[in-house]
């Protein structure tokens, strides 16, 4: 583990790129709930590590904008500087919304989760919501009353792909987040991620695109 | 009946309103009188009711009860009064309820104020009628309703009611706004008294009012209309309301009417034939092989009810031509859609490019990609259509011949369809003409040769002969005569006489040939005709014969119609050229045939004369040619075109081949037949298809029709970097148990680049069985086409080569399945039982090369490539690496220097491990420790991916539904006591382990008291207790059993990881402490998730606190007090971690484990009994001490389950199934007791428990060691507890429950306590003892394994770990209940009342306390192999090895001693004292295994070894004995002893390490310890 330790710790600078991620997770559509908030969470692979930043936030309780879109919105903002030696395990975002039920219990309304945007620039990424199913009705009716509905025991096991196959889930609604990305490094240590900086600019081009649901190598 | 007009009324409201209030006066007092009277009620009014309609026609008497004239003036009062208050209650009038308050009581009607009405009150009043109208409505319809069944017919009440009232409204209305007076009293009377009857047109018009005659009407009597509508203000009253009488009609005629209304669709289905358009025959769409979509699925019911819905408006065009309903296809997916990507834009999508193996550039980030770099993007799309057999052993003798006669059909429609005689014929006449056209030309020459050759063929002129000519070389020839036409111009030159001769040879030529052509191809025709028709008639026959038919083929033979006149004027003239030809031809022939006659003629003179006439060898003269007969020619012409061709009488006969003959139904034909069809029914085709030699698909089995064809449709899309040369399919049978065999095989060639969807047709290909199966020949119908890619519309094909194409396609254009060139393809064929099921979807496919790309380095070179690798592979060295480098350099070389000695070491282990022993000792001891290792990892391998499974209950948290059993607790926890005198203990809810993050895990240890602590011996010269009084009277107070002795000050201490916690000090050997110990559990590196991997072992021990007194001076002690605490140890407890994990919890009374010899210490059993009653309930004549705990963790955790794979099990599927049942039947019945029928071991295998059970002979050294049976066992018991116990949660990492073989377990040398239970078990059995292995659960280590023993004397229960054996019977046992007993035969599984072994009996045969696993009905497998090898393999341990083993101990622990001692810096070691210690060692080993070394006899021992050290210094010591698991456990032993923590600067110490060697490697290590303080 010492020799382990040591490989963490005596990464050189040049030897890592740096991704640097702002953003808000802005708003979400989630028909049916009348106060929301969420909590975000960042789980990067085994050779991430965050530089600066925070890796969770939680967000005030917002209710729908009184307009057609009832817009739940928070802006929570999402300030994170990763470096990294492998693109694999690339940064993802899981957020998880709660709101009380009719009874003013605070249960789950929604998991999302999603990539970081790979490529430089301004993405808008809309995770898609769902919650655990209850294995059976009956269970439904009983989590509906007691307000204990469902939930992931760990949220970030949605970044790994281990178990999804044994829950079901159900669709709830949208979360929209905004990314600003940047990273460094990343073309001068030869990962091609789609995007050429402008001659001399260590940054990303800043144009916006669209989402980012990339595949990290 | 009489009628009132509206004059007359209108005469009537010529009064005052005044006159009509004061009527209305009366009216209302004379109701009012009535009210009070109260005499009316609700039925009199019905009989009154019921007596009117009695007298329908009882017009003009009136005898009107009071109520009906009540109900009218009530009505009418209450109009007029309406501008007043509210309007006064009518509802007592019929005591209606819906009145509203107030109708039954009587009360005095509503003042009116007899007055004019104001506009205002107009209004109000207009309003009020309305509302009164309406209301009136609504009663005279309501009321209507409810009699309607009962009075069929009208009533005059009714008629007064709804037509009268209405009326006398208006009336009313009229009267108070013409003259604004009341009518008289006549006719006030007369007004509400009279029937009004008027005719029903005269009662429409007056609820109707707005009709144009009426409003003529209205303009006739223009003033009472003009001031009506004056009243109302300009509005018309309106139709105010309409009272219809009730249509009452009996039940039967209202049905009858309601049926001409009504329409129920019947939910009984229409037969087929009505559905359809009249004289249709149903047409099944799916039987033609039109692809007919799925509908929709709706209720039969409800379908059937709609279908008759639409046959009811008559309307056929709903239904199909197959008499279902017309409808869509089912729009819904049966595969659900995942998410779309409308938020993503197409730039964002990452691009996927394989991992490349170069070096970053960094002066050029700019790599170019050239087009040539790109891989190509191919996309081949097959498409299967379907196969169809035309042989196969399912045929009958029908269907062959069947097929043969599809089979001539084909080849005659293909022949008619090409038109060859026809073409034929056409390009015959045309080079004819192109002659004759040849001829005139030269007939307009000068030449003497074509003088002989009239052109008798009027209807040919010269140049129109040769346009035509030409034009038939164009169609007919392509090019035959092309040489001809480029010298068709230049006859003008020299030799154009000859180039005509040649020219007109050339058309003889071809005409002769193609006329044979023509004949050829005509006779083949006429000969396919012919055997059509014959074939036909065999198969008709055959039907017949056969007596049904299987094959729906029907020959449909149609006339063509022809015209005969021109067909014999055709003939004639085709009779006509031929002859003609034949006659040039002839002619042209006989001058060589004139010629050669001659010749031979001359010839034959000459040997004439030679050998004269008579002469044999004359020969015949030579004839003279023939000469041309026309006659006879044309007749031979005449014959063969007959033969040939169809003359022209003939009919024109064309060919259809139906498939509408009935085919009988399969209950009607013979029994072989009906196999057949079952046989054919069961049969199901699929074809594989294989891309350079890997299936890429394999279709999903289709049945085969009764007609042997196999309607596959299915397309597949094959995405490729190479374009394939061929592809080859496979058509395969899929037998009735999934054996699929393959029928033949064929190459189909790649399509051309060009092919995609839109151009490809399906083509039948021929094929036949190939090798040694049974003949089976067929064709198959498939596509294949390039794919286009959707967005820039280019087609996913290889680049065209046309050489290439060519020649691939020439090679390929027929394939050979027995070419030794497509053997290539042929080998790399997949074995078809590793058949890979394909889809719909693209397969990538890589040809060529597997790997990563050709020429980059080797990635398996590269170290960090390693290290990743290593780290998925959850390597432990590179389980926890994180941040691996980029490059390779900074990849730190020891991470893979550690595991690669850890490789060779394993390597090294693998291959010492059988000429180990040589080495010995610690050499051994490693190899063991490889050996672990190997296992370890194996076991590890193999249940990794069990591990991955994750449950629901790991991912999701759900609260448990609530059964009826937690209800009712629920509701039972309501009425139970709420401070019970015995409380229960309330389970904590574990939660699991992810939970935990970030919280801290603590050990929670509740000491509750001990009893029997030894007390000290040796008090002299030291004063121990600072209460007792000076040494000169201690003598008189210790002998003084009064007085209580305060003999120990004993503690508990808690030690765990190195971490210390104690409780107080309390007196006495039987203290109580009755207090919490916590200690924080450093988790492992891995976090919480590998708690099970924790292996510190929990040592609570119990001390004595010592005060030492330090003041030197006597004189000091009255004021002073100098002390130093010192400890002492004196027994303690250890339970490894995984017991508690595993368990949750530990609690109960615990013997401690003492040490056989205590010095300084005596166990004071007199003590017992005298003092404290708690010791009571001791087994008597047990020594030991004894201490009440509870352990437990903060918070709980959730122990992951026991992995219960089925895996693959060396028993029978039956037994595994009834070992299954028995054991969730004794669960269900006795729930808590263990019980396992089959357990798995190392490889994962699960086997019988009566396997392991088999006896084995114990090493020869410890039979040889005694000659007494009892201590033979004994010796081996002691044997087998010196083997190291770990736990299988420690050891294989995971919750498994395995089995190591007794072989496995000494290699090992670690096991749990079914390994300890079951080699003992054999060693016993060896002994030739009864011993049976128990199953249950012990304290302190949960669910554990015991041994029994019956011997005559008694029963015993031997402790595998301890080595201890105890009686049955007694009471006190650390096995606390029995699950089961297992020997080699048999399992019995405990099914009496109580579980603890001395309450049961443990006779085996008892049928009501033992349930055994194999009875009579189920017996035991016959033979049961045991898992056991026959004898065991011992290594020898090497005694010398031992001995440097024990003095490397030796320094080792003095070494950690000395370092733990770092505050004092002063070890002195005691030398004698050691020396001593090391000679009492090996008797201590000794009184193990020996009951006749009692404790006194080692007392007395220990007092003459440490005589001469006791005479000097006060010993205190502790003789430590652990089997030898690794020298850190016993570091850490030492460490929870505690010695070195004597801080007294005199104290010296002693220490001596003795290992006793036992056969197999195994050692017993004692180790004594002292601390030495010189008396003074």
């Amino acid at each position: 583990m010492a020799a382990a330790a040591a490989a963490a710790g005596g990464v050189p600078s040049q030897q890592c790129f740096l991704l640097s991620v702002t953003g808000q997770v802005e708003s979400a559509r989630l028909a049916g709930a009348d106060q929301l908030y969420c909590r975000y969470q960042l789980h990067g692979g085994p050779d991430w590590d965050i530089v600066t930043g925070l890796e969770e936030g939680i967000s005030q309780v917002s209710r729908p904008s009184q307009d057609a879109r009832q817009l739940l919105v928070w802006n929570l903002p999402v300030e994170v500087s990763y470096k990294a030696t492998n693109p694999y395990g690339w940064p993802q975002l899981i957020v998880s919304c709660y709101g009380p039920d009719l009874f003013g219990n605070d249960v789950i309304r929604g998991y999302g989760v999603s990539h970081l945007p790979t490529a430089a620039g301004a993405h808008r990424v809309t995770l898609p919501l769902f919650v655990p199913e209850s294995t059976s009705q009956l269970q439904k009716l009983v989590s509906w009353f007691t307000g204990r509905r469902p939930e992931l025991a760990d949220a970030s096991s949605l970044a790994t792909g281990d178990g999804r196959d044994v829950m079901r889930v159900r669709s709830q609604g949208y979360v929209t987040c905004s990314f600003q990305v940047v990273t460094k490094d990343l073309q001068r240590l030869g990962y091609d991620n789609g995007r050429r900086a402008p001659a001399g600019a260590a940054g990303g081009d800043l144009q916006p695109a669209g989402g980012g649901d990339g595949r990290p190598g | 009946m009489k009628s009132v007009s509206w004059n007359h009324r209108a005469a009537v409201t010529q009064k005052s309103i005044d006159e009509s209030e004061s009527m209305l006066d009366q009216i209302r007092s004379r109701r009012g009188r009535r009210r009070e009277a109260g005499s009316q009620d609700e039925s009199q009014s019905r009989s009154v009711q019921h007596d009117d309609t009695s007298e329908p026609d009882e017009t003009l008497t009136f005898r009107p009860s009071d109520s009906v004239r009540a109900d009218v003036t009530d009505d009418v009062t209450d109009a007029a009064g309406g501008g007043e208050g509210g309007p006064s209650s009518p509802a007592g009038r019929l005591g209606k309820p819906d009145r509203g308050g107030g109708g039954d009581s009587p009360r005095a009607p509503p003042p009116l104020a007899p007055r004019r009405l104001s506009a205002a009150g107009q209004e109000t009043f207009r309003s009020q009628l309305k509302k009164r109208l309406s209301l009136a409505e609504i009663k005279g319809h309501g009321r209507a309703a409810r009699r309607s069944r009962a009075q069929p017919r009208t009533s005059r009440f009714d008629t007064l009611r709804e037509g009268g009232t209405s009326r006398a409204y208006e009336d009313y209305m009229r009267a108070t706004a013409a003259g604004r007076t009341g009518p008289s009293s006549v006719q006030a009377y007369d007004f509400f008294c009279r029937i009004w009857e008027d005719p029903p047109s005269e009662r429409r018009a007056a609820t109707a009012p707005a009709t144009p005659r009426e409003a003529g009407e209205e303009t006739s009597g223009a003033a009472e209309s003009l001031s009506l509508s004056e009243l109302l203000g300009g509005e018309q009253l309106g139709p105010v309301t309409r009272h219809v009488a009730p249509m009452i009609l009996s039940r039967k005629a209202q049905l009858a009417r309601e049926a001409d209304i009504y329409f129920a669709p019947s939910p009984i289905p229409i037969p087929p034939e009505e559905r359809l358009p009249a004289g249709g025959q149903a047409r099944d769409p799916a039987e033609d092989g039109i692809y007919v979509p799925r509908r929709p699925h709706l209720a039969g019911r409800n379908l059937h009810k709609l279908e008759n819905r639409l046959l009811h408006s008559s309307d056929r065009s709903w239904f199909g031509e197959d008499g279902q309903l017309l409808c869509l296809p089912d729009p819904l997916l049966s595969r659900p859609r995942h998410r779309d990507y409308r938020d993503v834009s197409e730039d964002a999508l990452t691009d996927y490019l394989p991992a490349s193996m170069e070096a970053p550039r960094p002066a050029d980030p700019e790599p170019t990609v050239s087009a040539a770099d790109q891989p190509q993007q191919l996309q081949l799309h097959v498409h299967l259509v379907a196969v169809r057999l035309t042989e196969h052993p399912l045929f009958s003798k029908e269907h062959r011949a069947a097929a043969g006669l599809e089979q001539l059909h084909r080849e005659y429609t293909a022949m008619v369809d090409d038109d060859t005689v026809n073409r034929l014929t056409q390009r015959l006449w045309a080079v004819r003409r192109a002659r004759d056209g040849v001829l005139s030309a030269a007939l307009q020459l000068p030449s003497a040769d074509h003088g002989d050759h009239t052109a008798d063929r009027g209807d040919h002129t010269g140049d129109h002969g040769d346009h035509t000519g030409d034009r038939g070389d164009h169609t007919g020839d392509r090019g035959d005569h092309t040489g001809d036409r480029a010298d068709h111009g230049d006859h003008t030159g020299d030799g154009a006489e000859q180039v005509q001769r040649r020219r007109i040879d050339d058309y003889t030529t071809s005409i002769q040939r193609l006329r044979e052509q023509r004949d050829a191809a005509a006779a083949q025709q006429r000969r396919l005709c012919r055997s059509i028709l014959r074939r036909w008639r065999e198969l008709k026959v055959l039907r017949e014969d056969q007596g049904f038919s299987s094959t729906p083929l029907r020959l449909a033979v149609r006339e063509l119609p022809s015209d005969h006149g021109q067909e014999t004027e055709l003939w004639q003239r085709e009779l006509r050229a031929e002859l003609e030809e034949l006659r040039t031809e002839h002619d042209r022939s006989k001058q060589h045939q004139d010629a050669e006659y001659r010749q031979q003629l001359s010839e034959w003179r000459d040997r004439r004369r030679q050998l004269g006439s008579d002469s044999d060898q004359l020969g015949p003269r030579p004839q003279p040619p023939a000469e041309f007969d026309p006659q006879q020619v044309l007749a031979d012409i005449e014959a063969r075109a007959t033969g040939n061709r169809r003359p022209p009488g003939e009919p024109k006969l064309a060919f259809d081949l139906l498939d509408t003959h009935p085919i009988t139904a399969t209950a009607d034909c013979p029994k072989p037949e009906q196999q057949r069809r079952q046989a054919v029914s069961r049969c199901q085709l699929s074809v594989r298809t294989l891309i350079g030699g890997r299936e890429v698909s394999h279709t999903r089995p289709q049945p085969l029709s009764q007609q042997l064809v196999s309607e596959l449709h299915q397309q597949l899309a094959v995405r490729l970097r190479a374009a394939p040369e061929a592809l080859q399919l496979e058509v395969c049978e899929e037998g009735t148990r999934r054996s699929t065999r393959t029928l033949a095989k064929l190459r189909l060639p790649a399509p051309a680049s060009h092919v995609t969807e839109r151009t490809a047709l399906p083509e039948w290909t021929a094929f036949s069985a190939a090798g040694s199966g049974p003949a089976a020949r067929g064709r198959l119908q498939a596509a294949l086409y390039w794919g286009v890619d959707e967005e820039t519309g280019s087609v996913l094909a290889p680049p065209a080569d046309p050489t290439a194409e060519g020649a691939a396609a020439a090679e390929l254009a027929a394939p050979d399945p027995n070419d030794p060139a497509d053997a290539s393809l042929t080998a790399n064929m997949p074995d078809p039982c590793a058949a890979a099921e394909g889809g719909d979807r693209p397969a990538p496919l890589r040809p060529g090369c597997d790997g990563f790309l050709t020429g980059a380095p080797d990635p398996a070179d590269s170290a960090r490539c390693r290290l990743l690798r290593l780290r998925d592979a959850g390597v432990p060295e590179f389980r926890h690496v994180t941040m691996a480098p980029l490059r390779d350099q900074q990849v730190p070389q020891q991470l893979f220097t550690a595991y690669q000695k850890r490789l060779e070491a394993q390597s090294a282990a693998g291959a010492g491990a059988e000429e180990a022993g040589g080495d010995g000792g610690e050499s051994a001891r490693r190899s063991v420790l490889q050996y672990q290792l190997r296992i370890k990892e194996m076991v590890a391998r193999r249940l990794r991916a069990a591990q991955k499974h994750k449950r629901l209950e790991d991912m999701v948290r759900e609260d448990e539904v609530p059964d009826i059993g937690t209800i009712g607790s629920v509701f039972g926890s309501l009425l139970s006591v709420r401070r019970p005198l015995n409380p229960p203990r309330k389970q904590k809810q574990s939660r699991p382990l992810v939970d935990l993050q970030g919280q801290e895990l603590q050990l929670l240890c509740h000491v509750v008291r001990a009893f029997n602590v030894p007390v000290r011996r040796d008090t002299d010269a030291v004063r121990t207790d600072y209460s007792r009084p000076a040494p000169a009277a201690q003598a008189t107070v210790a002998q003084s059993s009064l007085l209580p002795k305060v003999s120990v000050r004993p503690f508990m201490e808690l030690t765990f990881q190195r971490q210390t916690v104690r409780s107080n000090v309390a007196q006495g050997p039987n203290p109580t402490w009755n207090q919490d110990l916590k200690l924080p559990v450093t988790l492992p590196p891995q976090g919480v998730a590998d708690l099970h991997s924790l292996d510190d072992v929990i040592h609570l021990s119990l001390q004595d606190e010592v005060l030492v007194d330090l003041l030197d001076d006597d004189r000091l002690q009255d004021t002073n007090v100098h002390q130093r605490i010192e400890r002492r140890w004196l027994a303690e407890l250890t339970v490894p971690f995984s017991t508690l994990y595993i368990n949750g919890r530990v609690e109960g009374t615990f013997r401690l484990n003492t040490p056989p010899l205590l010095i300084g210490y005596e166990c004071d059993v007199t003590a017992r009994g005298t003092l404290f009653h708690l010791t009571e309930s001791l087994p008597t004549g047990q020594t030991g001490t004894y201490v009440t705990v509870f352990i437990t963790l903060e918070p709980p955790v959730n122990v992951p389950p026991t992995v219960q794979e089925h895996l693959e099990s060396m028993e029978t599927e039956k037994l595994l199934s009834h070992c299954e049942l028995w054991t969730r039947a004794f669960r269900r019945d006795y729930p808590g007791r263990r019980v396992r029928c089959t357990v798995l071991d190392v490889t994962g295998r699960s086997a019988l428990v009566c396997r392991y059970i088999r006896p084995l002979r114990p090493p020869d050294a410890l039979l040889a060691a005694c000659s007494n049976e009892e201590d033979q066992a004994l010796l081996i018991a002691r044997f087998v507890s010196l083997i190291p116990n770990v736990s299988d949660v420690n050891f294989f990492s995971g919750m498994y429950d395995l089995w190591t073989t007794c072989q496995e377990f000494l290699d090992m040398q670690a096991g749990d306590e079914e390994e300890h239970a079951i080699l003992l078990c054999n060693f016993f059995l060896y002994l030739g003892k009864r011993a049976y292995l128990v199953l249950g659960s012990g304290i302190p280590e949960g669910l554990t394994a015991y041994v029994l023993t019956d011997e005559a004397t008694n029963r015993w229960l031997w402790n595998p770990c301890t080595g201890q054996r105890s009686s049955a019977a007694e009471s006190y046992s650390s096995l606390l209940s029995v699950g089961c007993l297992i020997n080699a035969e048999n399992v019995w599984a405990n099914t009496q009342v109580y579980a603890q072994p001395s309450c049961i009996s443990f006779d085996v045969n008892l049928v009501g306390d033992w349930r055994p696993l194999f009875t009579a009905r189920q017996p035991a497998p016959t033979e049961m192999a045991s898992v056991q090898a026959e004898t065991l393999r011992y290594s020898v341990t090497d005694t010398a090895r031992v001995r440097t083993d024990a003095e490397r101990l030796e320094r080792r622990l003095r070494d950690h001693l000395q370092n733990w001692r770092q505050r004092t810096n002063w070890t002195p070691w005691n030398r004698p004292c050691s020396d001593a210690l090391r000679r009492m060692l090996p008797l201590l080993e000794r009184s193990t295994f020996t009951p006749a070394i009692s404790g006194a006899q080692l007392a007395d021992e220990q007092t003459r070894l440490l005589a001469n050290i006791h005479a000097t210094y006060k010993v205190c010591g502790v003789p430590l004995n652990v089997p030898q698991h690794s020298q850190e456990a016993m570091v850490e032993a030492l460490f929870a002893l505690g010695v070195h923590r004597n801080d007294s600067r005199e104290a010296e110490f002693a220490l001596a390490v003795h290992m006793e060697p036992y056969p197999s490697n195994i050692v017993a290590v004692w180790v004594c310890v002292a601390a030495l303080t010189r008396r003074r």
